[in-house]
C-alpha cells in the first residue's frame, strides 16, 4: 500500500514538473511577432464593484473590447484604501494581459506608509478622468459664496465640520488644502466613503463637504445642498452657475484622477497596442455618453503627459499632506 | 421631499411591465441562483450580486435588476438552508437561524424547520416589499435624520441583544462579545488612518468578515466532526410530509413573522444596518416577549421564524434609502446600486422625480422576486433536506473545501483562507469550552459602527452627553436598556426553570429507585 | 467544567493585558478628541473584568459534574484525528498557490475522507476528484473567479 502511494506521489510530482516546463516554454516562445492580444485581458480595479471607479472602468472596458478584439475581465481587488489593488497591478506578470486602473490614492498612500511603492513603479498608459473638488454646503446655510463660508469659519473657529471619505483620502487632503490656503480652523470628520459624508451633510449633521461634483449631484439636483465653488480651471459644463475658486479670488485647484497603467517591463509594442485601443475607447461616443451619465469629467492624457502629471501631482500632494500634518 | 401620494395608475402599469415573460424568466433565474448561492457557506448574496452586476450590463435594465433582486431575496432565504442543515449560516443574515434551526434538524425536524424558514422568509419579504412601496418617502426622510449619534445608539441597542443570545452562561457570552469588539479594532483605524495591533496587509480593513464567519461556524464544525466517533445516522432522515408549515405552526410563528417583517424593514431602512442585525434583534425580541424564553435555543419554530422573517423584511427595507437617498441600506443594496449606475440611473432623491416609472418597476420586481424564491423553495425543500442524508464522511470534507474556496473567493486572497482556518480553530476551541459563537458575530458586525460613530459624534459636537438631547438617540438608548433589563430577567427565569426541571428529574429518579 | 473555566478565564485575562499594554505603543494624534487607543483600551479592560468574573464565579462553585469538560489530551485517538485534520487543512491551504487548487484538492479530500473512517476506495477517489473540478468550474465560469492554479497556470 505504502509503495503504491509513493509511486503515485512521485508520478504526480513528475507530471506537475512537466506541466510547469511546458507552460514556461509556451510563454517564452511568443517573443517573435507581437501576436497580441491572444486571449482575454484582466483589468484590476482597486475599488469595489458598484462604486464610481468600478463603474467607469467597466464602461471603458466594455467599449475597449471592440478595439482589442478580446474580452476584458474586471477583477476587483479591494482593501487597504486601495493599497491591495495597486500592489496587485504593480506585481502582476508583465505580459500585457494584466492591466489596472490607478487612482489618486497611488499618490497619497506612500507618504502615509501604507504602500512601499509609488507611481514610478508603474508603466502609465493614459489618464481617463479628473474630477475637481467642490465646496458643498446645505441648501439653507447662511453662506452663499466661498468668501462668506471662509468668513463664517473665521468667526467660528474650530466649530465647522467638513466631511471626507477617509483620513488621508483625496477629499480630506482637498479640505486640508482649502483650510490651509484660506487660513480657517475647521474639523475634518472621516466617514466610510464620500456618499455617507454627503448624506450626513444633507441631514445637517456636518456643515460642508469637499467632494467632487459627481458625488453631490443627486442631492444638488434635489435642492438639498448647494455648491459654493469648484476647484477647477473652468466652470462645470452641466452647472454653469457654479463659480470656480479662482473667480472668487482663491487660487486653488484640486482634483482626483483615474488612469490606466501596466506593471513595469511590458513589451513597448504591446503597450502601444493597449494605448491605441484605450485612447479610441475613451473617445468612442458610447463611452462618452456613459461617462456623461456618471458625471465624469473626461481628461485624457497620453502616456508621456500622464507620467509627467503623476510626478507633479505626487509632489503637490506630498506638500499639502505635510502642511496638513498627515505626514511628518 | 418627495411626493407622498402614490401614483396608482403608474403602479399598476409597472406591474404590467414586470410581468413580461422575459423579466419573469430572469427573476426566476436570479431566485434559483440566489437560493443556491445563499445556501453555500462562503458564497453570500452580496457576492452573487456583485459578480453578476457586470453581467447585467448587457441586459436591459428591468430584466437585469429583476435578476439581481431575485438573487437578493433568494439569497436571504437560502442562507437558512445551510444554517439549519449544517450549522453554518449560508449568509451572515442567517446567523441567528442557526440558534434554533440546527437544534431542530438534530431532533429530526429539519423539514419542519426548512418549511418554517421558507414561510417566514416569504411573509417577511412581502411585508418589507410592501413597506418599501408605500412608505418609502416618509421612511427615507427619517433615515436622513440618522447621524453619528443615532448610529452609535443603534449599535449599542444591537449589542444589548448579545445578552439574549448568550445561551447558558451570561458571563461567557459577554466575554465573547467583548472579545469580538476588541478584535474589531485590529487593522486600520478609519478615523485616523493608523494601523492598530497587527500590521498585516490583509487586515488593513479590519478582520474580513466573511472568512471569519466561515471559519467560526463552518470550519469549527468540520474539526469538531473529527474528535469523536461518528455514530451512524443519529439524525433521522427527515420525513417531509408537507413543504408548507402546518396551520398550527403558522399560528405559532405568526407574531414572530409579522414583527420580523416590520423590524427587518425598519432596520434595513437605516443605512448600513442589514439583515444580520435585524435577525438578531427580532430573535431577541421574540425571546424576550415569549412565555417560554428558556426554550429558545433548543429548537423552537419561533426562533427560526423570527430570524428569517427579519432578514427578508430587511431586503425591502434596505431598498428604501438606496432608491430615495442613494445611500445603501445594507451591503447587498450597496452593490445593487452599481447596477443602477451602469444603466445610467443615479439612485437618489432625483430618482423619484425623474424616473418614477423605474422606481415603481423596482417595487413590482421586488414582490415578484419574493414569489419567485417561494416557488423555488417549495420545489426544492425535499431536495435540500436530502443533503443531510449524504454520508458524513463525504459531506464534511466537501464542506471544508467549499468553505475555503468561499473564503478565498471574496478578495481572491490566500490571507483570507488562512484567517478562516485560524478562526476555525478558535471557534472549535470556544465551542468545546462552552463559549457561544453568536456574540462574536454580532460584535464583528456592530463593533466598527459603534466605535466610528461615537468618535465622529464627539469630534463634531465636542462632547458626548449632548447625544441624550437627541430624540432618536434617546429612543434607541431606552430600547437598549429595556432589552438589557428583560434579557437579564429572562436569564433569571431560565435558570429558575432549569433548576425546577432538575429538581423534578431528581425526584423522578428517586421515585424510580423506590 | 470548573477547571476549564478557570484556565479560560486566566488565558482571557492574559490576552486582555497584552492588548492593553500594546495600546501604549500607539501613535498619539493631536486634535483628535477620541484617539485610536481609547476603544481598544476600554475593551481590553472590559474583557479583563469579564474574565475575572468568570474566574471568581468558578472559584467558589461546587458543581463539578454538571458539564464535564472536554479533555483535549492527545491520548484520545479522536483528538489526535482532529489535530491531524487541522494540520491537513493548513498544509492543504499552503499548497494552493505553489501547486494549485485542482491538484492538491483531490489529495486533501481523500485524506480527510479516509480520516473520517471511510474505506470505500472507489467512491472516495471519484468524490475527491469530481468535487474540486465541479467547484473550480462553477467559480471559474459562472462567477469569474479563478482559484490558484499553481502548475496549471496556462489553463487560465
Amino acid at each position: 500500500m505504502k509503495k503504491a502511494i509513493a509511486l503515485l506521489l512521485s508520478l504526480t510530482a513528475m507530471a506537475s514538473a512537466l506541466f510547469a516546463q511546458g507552460g514556461a516554454e509556451a510563454a517564452g516562445s511568443s517573443k517573435k511577432a507581437v501576436d497580441y492580444p491572444k486571449k482575454n485581458i484582466t483589468m484590476i480595479c482597486p475599488w469595489s464593484a458598484g462604486g464610481g471607479t468600478d463603474a467607469v472602468l467597466r464602461a471603458l472596458c466594455g467599449t475597449a473590447e471592440k478595439y482589442l478584439g478580446v474580452g476584458i475581465t474586471v477583477e476587483n481587488k479591494t482593501g487597504g484604501a486601495g493599497a491591495i489593488g495597486h500592489a496587485a497591478i504593480k506585481n502582476a506578470k508583465p505580459d500585457g494581459y494584466t492591466v489596472g486602473m490607478i487612482t489618486f490614492e497611488l499618490n497619497s498612500l506612500p507618504q502615509q506608509g501604507l504602500i512601499d511603492f509609488t507611481y514610478a513603479d508603474f508603466d502609465p498608459l493614459i489618464r481617463v478622468n479628473a474630477d475637481a473638488a467642490t465646496l458643498t454646503v446645505k441648501a439653507d446655510a447662511p453662506y452663499n459664496s466661498v468668501k462668506e463660508f471662509v468668513d463664517y469659519c473665521k468667526a467660528h473657529p474650530g466649530e465647522v465640520s467638513i466631511g471626507n471619505s477617509a483620513p488621508g483620502s483625496v477629499w480630506h487632503i482637498g479640505a486640508g488644502l482649502l483650510a490651509n490656503s484660506t487660513g480657517i480652523d475647521v474639523k475634518h470628520v472621516a466617514f466610510e466613503g464620500a456618499a455617507p459624508a454627503v448624506t450626513a451633510l444633507a441631514g445637517g449633521h456636518i456643515q460642508a463637504v469637499t467632494v467632487s461634483l459627481a458625488e453631490v449631484k443627486s442631492q444638488l439636483d434635489a435642492g438639498n445642498v448647494k455648491c459654493l465653488g469648484i476647484m477647477d480651471s473652468k466652470r462645470p459644463a452641466a452647472y454653469p452657475d457654479i463659480k470656480t475658486f479662482k473667480e472668487q479670488g482663491y487660487d486653488i485647484e484640486y482634483a482626483t484622477w483615474r488612469g490606466l497603467a501596466l506593471p513595469k517591463g511590458v513589451d513597448p509594442e504591446i503597450k502601444q497596442i493597449l494605448v491605441d485601443a484605450f485612447t479610441k475607447a475613451e473617445q468612442d461616443p458610447q463611452f462618452v455618453e456613459a461617462a456623461g451619465k456618471l458625471n465624469l469629467n473626461l481628461a485624457y492624457l497620453n502616456p508621456e503627459d500622464f507620467t509627467a502629471f503623476l510626478k507633479q501631482n505626487f509632489e503637490d500632494v506630498t506638500t499639502t499632506m505635510k502642511a496638513l500634518g498627515l505626514v511628518d | 421631499m418627495q411626493h407622498m401620494a402614490i401614483d396608482w395608475s403608474l403602479l399598476f402599469s409597472s406591474y404590467g411591465s414586470v410581468l413580461d415573460p422575459m423579466v419573469v424568466l430572469y427573476v426566476f433565474l436570479g431566485a434559483i441562483g440566489g437560493v443556491l448561492i445563499g445556501s453555500i457557506p462562503g458564497l453570500t448574496a452580496t457576492m452573487g450580486i456583485a459578480l453578476l452586476v457586470p453581467f447585467t450590463f448587457g441586459l436591459d435594465f428591468l430584466p437585469g435588476v429583476a435578476m439581481l433582486l431575485g438573487i437578493f431575496c433568494g439569497g436571504m432565504y437560502g442562507g437558512s438552508i445551510a444554517a439549519i442543515l449544517i450549522h453554518t449560516p449560508g449568509t451572515p443574515a442567517a446567523a441567528a437561524t442557526v440558534l434554533d434551526g440546527y437544534p431542530m434538524a438534530q431532533k429530526g425536524e429539519a423539514g419542519r424547520a426548512l418549511s418554517i424558514a421558507l414561510f417566514a422568509s416569504f411573509c417577511g419579504g412581502i411585508i418589507g416589499a410592501l413597506l418599501m412601496t408605500f412608505l418609502a418617502p416618509p421612511i427615507s426622510t427619517l433615515a436622513l435624520k440618522f447621524g453619528p449619534g443615532e448610529f452609535f445608539m443603534l449599535a449599542m441597542f444591537g449589542l444589548s441583544v448579545i445578552i439574549s443570545i448568550s445561551g447558558k452562561s451570561l458571563t461567557k457570552g459577554l466575554i465573547m462579545g467583548v472579545f469580538g469588539l476588541l478584535i474589531c479594532t485590529v487593522g486600520m483605524d478609519k478615523s485616523c488612518a493608523y494601523i492598530r495591533f497587527l500590521k498585516f496587509q490583509g487586515l488593513y480593513d479590519g478582520i474580513p468578515f466573511i472568512p471569519a464567519l466561515i471559519g467560526l461556524f463552518a470550519v469549527s464544525e468540520v474539526i469538531a466532526n473529527f474528535d469523536h466517533k461518528i455514530v451512524k445516522s443519529n439524525v433521522k432522515a427527515a420525513r417531509i410530509t408537507h413543504v408548507w408549515p402546518s396551520l398550527d405552526d403558522q399560528k405559532r410563528v405568526a407574531k414572530a413573522v409579522v414583527m420580523g417583517g416590520l423590524i427587518g424593514a425598519f432596520i434595513g431602512s437605516i443605512p448600513g444596518a442589514g439583515g444580520d442585525i435585524a435577525a438578531f434583534v427580532n430573535y431577541s425580541e421574540q425571546k424576550r416577549e415569549s412565555k417560554h424564553p428558556e426554550l429558545f435555543g433548543t429548537g423552537v419554530p419561533e426562533g427560526v421564524a423570527a430570524s428569517e422573517a427579519a432578514n427578508n423584511g430587511c431586503s425591502g427595507g434596505a431598498m428604501i434609502p438606496m432608491l430615495s437617498l442613494g445611500v445603501p441600506g445594507d451591503s447587498n443594496t450597496a452593490v445593487l446600486m452599481g447596477a443602477f449606475i451602469i444603466h445610467g440611473f443615479q439612485p437618489g432623491p432625483m430618482m423619484y422625480v425623474e424616473h418614477l416609472d423605474i422606481v415603481y418597476q423596482v417595487f413590482a420586481a421586488m414582490i415578484v422576486a419574493n414569489i419567485a424564491f417561494l416557488i423555488v423553495g417549495l420545489l426544492g425543500i425535499r431536495l435540500f433536506a436530502k443533503v443531510i442524508t449524504i454520508q458524513r464522511y463525504f459531506l464534511i470534507p466537501c464542506i471544508l473545501l467549499l468553505s475555503l474556496v468561499g473564503a478565498y473567493a471574496i478578495n481572491q486572497s490566500m490571507f483570507d483562507v488562512f484567517l478562516c482556518l485560524v478562526f476555525g480553530v478558535l471557534g472549535y476551541l470556544f465551542q468545546r469550552y462552552g463559549f457561544p459563537l453568536s456574540p462574536i458575530l454580532l460584535a464583528l458586525i456592530l463593533g466598527p459602527m459603534c466605535e466610528q460613530n461615537l468618535r465622529r459624534y464627539v469630534q463634531i459636537n465636542d462632547g458626548f452627553f449632548s447625544m441624550f438631547t437627541r430624540p432618536i438617540c434617546l429612543i434607541f438608548f431606552a430600547l437598549a436598556l429595556i432589552s438589557l433589563y428583560s434579557a437579564l430577567r429572562n436569564q433569571k427565569k431560565i435558570k429558575e426553570r432549569e433548576a425546577e426541571a432538575e429538581a423534578n428529574a431528581a425526584r423522578a429518579d428517586a421515585n424510580r429507585e423506590l | 467544567m470548573k477547571k476549564a473555566n478557570l484556565v479560560s478565564a486566566i488565558i482571557g485575562m492574559a490576552f486582555s493585558l497584552i492588548c492593553f499594554l500594546d495600546t501604549f505603543t500607539f501613535k498619539k494624534f493631536k486634535n483628535v478628541p477620541v484617539g485610536p487607543e481609547v476603544f481598544p483600551r476600554a475593551l481590553a479592560v472590559a474583557l479583563f473584568v469579564c474574565c475575572l468574573a468568570l474566574l471568581l464565579t468558578n472559584l467558589h462553585t461546587t458543581e463539578e459534574n454538571k458539564d464535564p469538560a472536554p479533555t483535549l489530551s492527545l491520548k484520545d485517538m479522536y483528538m489526535r484525528h482532529a489535530l491531524l485534520a487541522t494540520l491537513i487543512m493548513v498544509v492543504y491551504a499552503m499548497l494552493w498557490e505553489p501547486v494549485g487548487f485542482l491538484i492538491v484538492s483531490p489529495f486533501a479530500l481523500f485524506a480527510l475522507i479516509y480520516l473520517m473512517g471511510k474505506r470505500n476506495w472507489g467512491k472516495m477517489a471519484v468524490v475527491s476528484v469530481i468535487v474540486p473540478i465541479v467547484a473550480w468550474g462553477v467559480f471559474r465560469y459562472l462567477l469569474g473567479i479563478t482559484l490558484p492554479m499553481g502548475f496549471l497556470d496556462f489553463l487560465v
